[in-house]
This record gives structure tokens, C-alpha cells and sequence, in this order.
């Protein structure tokens, strides 16, 4: 690494162009990628809070959000065998306040799954009251109190209380009386989701199977495996990570022009290196070796970088859809593809030098 | 260490450019025996430099036959690594690195042969000190005065023991002081060394340092006496 840390360290502003992109490439390939994993981890977190055995919604619907359950179903599935509880979820999105994406959850005020967040301000929502309590971010962002009479769909709400349950997308909406829900959002006696608890936990998958088998057109899924077999998401994950890919495609692009032009630049260096006896491999080596360098250093300054964009992201969230997760997975492979960018960017530029005539090169100069 | 000079046989060596159109090399004939030291004469355009760069192995001949060391230059298979073994280039542009410090510039040729950094910096050190130039050792090639970069350019072939030294005009850019010093270097080399030079060279006085002059005209030989 003799003359390649002269190379880079000596030309800074050429070093420093090469990074820049490496870097970039980098920070936007995991921020992606976290946004994708984000989006999928809060819809899954926040099932998991609300500590359920069984979700179950409408089989032919297109999303949670169109899904529609009859009361007689309901019924039915109380009636199951090992059913211990089964908890109406009403979920609608709407405009609110100025936000234009507003989560509402209809809850009975008597369901234990309240019980899993956190009253930080007020109380909870009575029943067949026109009131609801808002998230903690909700409010924050449109500067709600305990107190508050608010209009929605036509309809005036007071603000009964503020929870907090540390899920972005819990915490980004609201949740009202499941009647007052039905009502605002005219779903007459129906449910959006159902919560199933099961008596024995060894039995979860026995009860699953029994409410496929017995009422085929519903969807039941266990509630750590709900966002899993969720297409949507897999959808969003898939073109998370497209996006991804084509931010490292253009890094590569970025990195496999800024060498291309460096290395126009340094021909007649690479030529003279030719003529004093150095062979083509070990050019080819020391190219490439530069090249991976600025690819592992540009790859871990896209790390904080990253961190940043998420620390945005969340920011910009307020609606409590986006909450961006930097793991160390994502972080080792957007490392790793920077650095494979890096080294396959060199490729072209490379070739092209090698196939270059020493003495053109030299005469060029 | 004393090493013998390789010779150079070249039969009908013809080159043309531009599709034919120049002629740069017609038929050149030239023998040249180990140790002994030529000079390459002629006017601007009469085929020296391309002549250099055929026994350089940085082009081929379009025609005729050269040898190195005896050896047909077409069976040399790594032109690099003979380059590396038997060769040492002067620049008639020295061609040095600016961003590399004058002993980092003489070490290439060494770090392309491979080895311990440290005994290939003590090498090229002690070549610039024997040149005269050692106090400038770690100066940027960019911050050398053109005289400083010359002899650097010639510490740079010289540094790899080479049996043959092609230089092409070695004092073109340099003042007078420093073109004789680069040519004591030159005398001495050949004379410590035993290695065959072959210098392009406009100047009648830089030439009279050889055993023998070759004058070349529109591409071919047009004189070869010795001195």
C-alpha cells in the first residue's frame, strides 16, 4: 500500500470526489433499505404491543384498511373451541387536523389492549362518548392537549387524553370508541380486524387451522407472522431494497466515472509505470487496490451519514408511517455492496487503461 | 556491480504511422555490441525517437527483425518484465510524478520488481545522494527545478542495473551545467557499469561523449562512423 496511499493521500481533491459518491451511494442504499425495514418492524411491533395470539381480517381484502367482518363471524369465532377472547379493531385512515394521513383505531374503552400503552396526559375515552385519545407524536405534531374539542368528518370529539406507546405508528393516531369509530366511518356493525386470544398458547396453531377450516373466507394469521405474509409489505420491502440496488447502481456508475476520468488523467502515470517494468496485473492491482480503499472508507462514512438521513426520515414521519431501523445487518450489507461497488466501478476505467498503448500514452503527455 | 551490456541487432526495421501514409523507419539497419555507447543523430522527424521506442519494446516494428542480448525481441513474451531486468529509460520528457517525492519517483522501477519498501528506499536514497541530489531526496517531483527532475529521471533508469540505457535527448531540457553533469553520470554508469547506451541527441558535443554516431535521415541510416 506504498504508492497507493501516496496516490490517494497526495490527490485530495480527486480522493475527496471519489468518496463523496462512494459515500453518498452508501448512506442511500441503507437508508432505504431501513425505510423498508422500518415501515415493515412498526406495523409488526405494533401488533406484537397489543398482544394478541390470532389477527384475523377479510380474506379477499386488498389491505387491513378494506377488510370487512360481519358480526355473525364475530360470533362465530367466540363460539370456537380454546377461544379465550376475541377484540373488535376498527382501522381507518383519514384526514385530520391538516394531516393527511391520520391512523384511527376504533377500541372498545373496556379492551385490555389499551392497557398496553401509556395515559401521559387526561384519560382514556369513554364509551359511545364522542371522544378519543391522541398518540403522543399525533399531538406533538398538531399541537393537541387533554381538553381539545376538535371537529372530524363533521362530528365534534373532545380530546379525552394523550397515550404513548413507543410504536411510531400507534403513537402517530388516534384511538376512539369502537362504536364511535363504525359510526364516523359509516361500517355499520362491521370490524376492520379481529384480535383472537387463545386459552392454551400451545394451541395457537390449532386454532388457527380450525378457523381456516371453518370460516374460509377470512384470513387468520398469528400476529408475529401478520406483517410477514402481509404482500403489501413484502411489496414495499421489494422496492425498498430495488431502490436500494439502483442507488448502489449509481454509485457504481459514479465511482466507475470519477476512476474512469482519473485514470484518463493518470494515464500517461500508468504508461510510465509500463515502461520502467511494472506488468499489467500488477497495475491492475494497484488500481483496484485503490479503488477498494476509497470503497471501505466511503462505505463506513456512509454509516453516520445514514444515521442522519433516518434521524430525517423520522422526522419527517410525523404521521407515524415512517420510522426508519439502521440494524447492524443493513449497515454490514450496505458496507459491503459499497465496497463491491467500488471495486466492480473500477472494472471499466481499468480495462480501458490497460488496452491503452504505453507509448501513445506517454507521447499524449 | 559490474554487468555486461546487452547487444542490440536490428535487420530491416521498418515502421510507418498513420496507415502508412509516414514513413518513420525505412530498412534500418543497426548493430550495436555490448558496453558500447551510441548516439542516435538526425533532424526532427527522421525516425530517432521511434527508433528508441522499437528497442524499448514500447512498440513493435511493422517489418524487419530486432534483437536484444541475441534474443529475437518477437520471443520476448513480457516486454515489462524484460524491461524490468535489462532496461532503464530516460524521458526526453522526464516524466516524473509530481506528487511523489523524488526518491519515491526512483523507487518505481523497484517497487515493480517487488521487495522490502525499506531497502528499496535506502537504494534509490543512495543513488540520489551518489548523483548529487540527495538533499533534495524527499522534495516533490513538482517542486524540483528542471535540472533536479532530469537527474532524478536518470536515477530512475539507472536504478535497476540495467544492461541497456535508452535515452532520448537526456540534456534537451536542461542548462548546459546540468546537461554535463547528466552526461558525467551517463559516462560513468557505462564505465562502472559496462552497460550499452543508446542517447538520441540533437547536439553534436552530447554525441562527441559516444564511442560511436549514427545519423538517421527521413528513416534510414544515412551515416554510422565511429569516434
Amino acid at each position: 500500500m506504498f504508492l497507493e496511499s501516496r496516490n490517494l493521500l497526495r490527490r485530495p481533491r480527486r480522493t475527496l470526489l471519489t468518496l463523496i459518491g462512494v459515500t453518498a451511494g452508501a448512506a442511500g442504499y441503507m437508508t432505504l433499505l431501513a425505510a423498508g425495514a422500518g415501515l415493515f418492524s412498526e406495523f409488526q411491533d405494533a401488533i406484537s404491543l397489543l398482544g394478541s395470539d390470532l389477527v384475523v381480517q377479510e380474506a379477499d381484502a386488498a389491505t387491513a384498511w378494506t377488510s370487512r367482518i360481519v358480526p355473525a363471524d364475530v360470533e362465530n369465532l367466540r363460539a370456537l373451541p380454546n377461544v379465550q377472547r376475541v377484540t373488535e379493531v376498527v382501522l381507518a385512515a383519514t384526514k385530520f387536523l391538516g394531516q393527511k394521513y391520520f391512523i384511527v383505531f376504533g377500541l372498545d374503552p373496556d379492551s385490555s389492549i389499551l392497557s398496553k400503552g401509556r395515559i401521559i396526559e387526561g384519560r382514556t375515552h369513554r364509551a359511545n362518548g364522542a371522544e378519543m385519545m391522541v398518540g403522543r407524536r399525533a399531538a406533538g405534531a398538531i399541537g393537541l392537549v387533554a381538553g381539545d374539542r376538535i371537529e372530524a368528518r363533521g362530528q365534534e370529539f373532545l380530546i379525552s387524553g394523550i397515550y404513548e406507546t413507543d410504536r411510531s405508528i400507534l403513537d402517530g393516531g388516534a384511538i376512539m370508541d369502537l362504536e364511535a369509530a363504525r359510526s364516523m366511518f359509516s361500517f355499520g356493525a362491521d370490524t376492520t380486524l379481529l384480535f383472537v386470544d387463545v386459552q392454551d398458547p400451545h394451541r395457537i396453531d390449532t386454532v388457527k387451522a380450525v378457523i381456516a377450516e371453518t370460516l374460509p373466507h377470512l384470513d387468520v394469521s398469528r400476529s408475529d407472522m401478520w406483517v410477514s405474509t402481509y404482500e403489501q409489505f413484502q411489496v414495499v420491502r421489494r422496492f425498498t431494497r430495488g431502490l436500494g440496488l439502483f442507488a448502489l447502481l449509481m454509485t457504481t456508475m459514479w465511482v466507475s466515472n470519477t476512476l474512469h476520468v482519473t485514470i484518463l488523467e493518470r494515464r500517461s502515470e500508468l504508461a510510465l509505470l509500463r515502461a520502467v517494468g511494472w506488468q499489467k496485473r500488477q497495475i491492475a492491482a494497484l488500481v483496484v487496490r485503490e479503488g477498494l480503499a476509497l470503497s471501505v472508507v466511503g462505505g463506513f462514512a456512509g454509516i453516520p451519514v445514514a444515521m442522519l438521513l433516518v434521524l430525517g426520515l423520522r422526522h419527517l414521519g410525523a404521521a407515524g408511517i415512517v420510522s426508519a431501523k439502521l440494524s447492524p445487518a443493513i449497515v454490514a450489507e450496505g458496507v459491503a455492496i459499497a465496497v463491491l461497488a467500488g471495486v466492480i466501478g473500477c472494472i471499466p476505467p481499468l480495462v480501458r487503461a490497460l488496452r491503452m498503448q504505453a507509448l501513445e500514452a506517454l507521447r499524449a503527455a | 556491480m559490474q554487468r555486461e551490456g546487452v547487444s542490440v541487432s536490428a535487420r530491416g526495421l521498418r515502421k510507418t504511422f498513420d496507415g502508412g501514409l509516414v514513413q518513420a523507419l525505412v530498412d534500418v539497419d543497426l548493430e550495436i555490441l555490448p558496453g558500447e555507447r551510441v548516439a542516435i543523430m538526425g533532424p526532427t522527424g527522421s525516425g530517432k525517437s521511434t527508433l528508441l521506442a522499437l528497442l524499448a519494446l514500447l512498440d513493435h516494428p511493422d517489418a524487419g527483425a530486432l534483437e536484444l542480448g541475441g534474443k529475437p525481441a518477437s520471443q520476448i513474451r513480457c516486454p515489462e518484465s524484460w524491461r524490468a531486468t535489462n532496461l532503464g529509460i530516460v524521458f526526453q520528457l522526464h516524466h516524473l510524478l509530481g506528487h511523489l517525492t523524488a526518491v519515491e519517483n526512483v523507487m518505481l522501477p523497484l517497487i515493480g520488481k517487488g521487495g522490502r519498501v525499506r531497502d528499496q528506499h535506502e537504494k534509490a536514497l543512495a543513488l540520489l545522494e551518489s548523483l548529487g541530489l540527495g538533499h533534495r531526496a524527499d522534495t516533490l517531483a513538482a517542486h524540483l527545478s528542471g535540472g533536479e527532475r532530469q537527474i532524478t529521471a536518470v536515477a530512475r533508469a539507472l536504478v535497476n542495473n540495467p544492461k541497456l540505457l535508452l535515452a532520448d535527448e537526456p540534456t534537451g531540457s536542461v542548462d548546459s551545467v546540468t546537461g554535463v553533469r547528466v552526461l558525467e553520470i551517463l559516462d560513468r554508469w557505462s564505465a562502472r557499469q559496462g552497460g550499452s547506451l543508446v542517447m538520441v541527441t540533437h547536439d553534436p558535443a552530447v554525441a562527441s561523449w559516444s564511442d560511436r554516431v549514427v545519423h538517421l535521415r527521413d528513416g534510414r541510416v544515412h551515416q554510422d562512423r565511429c569516434l
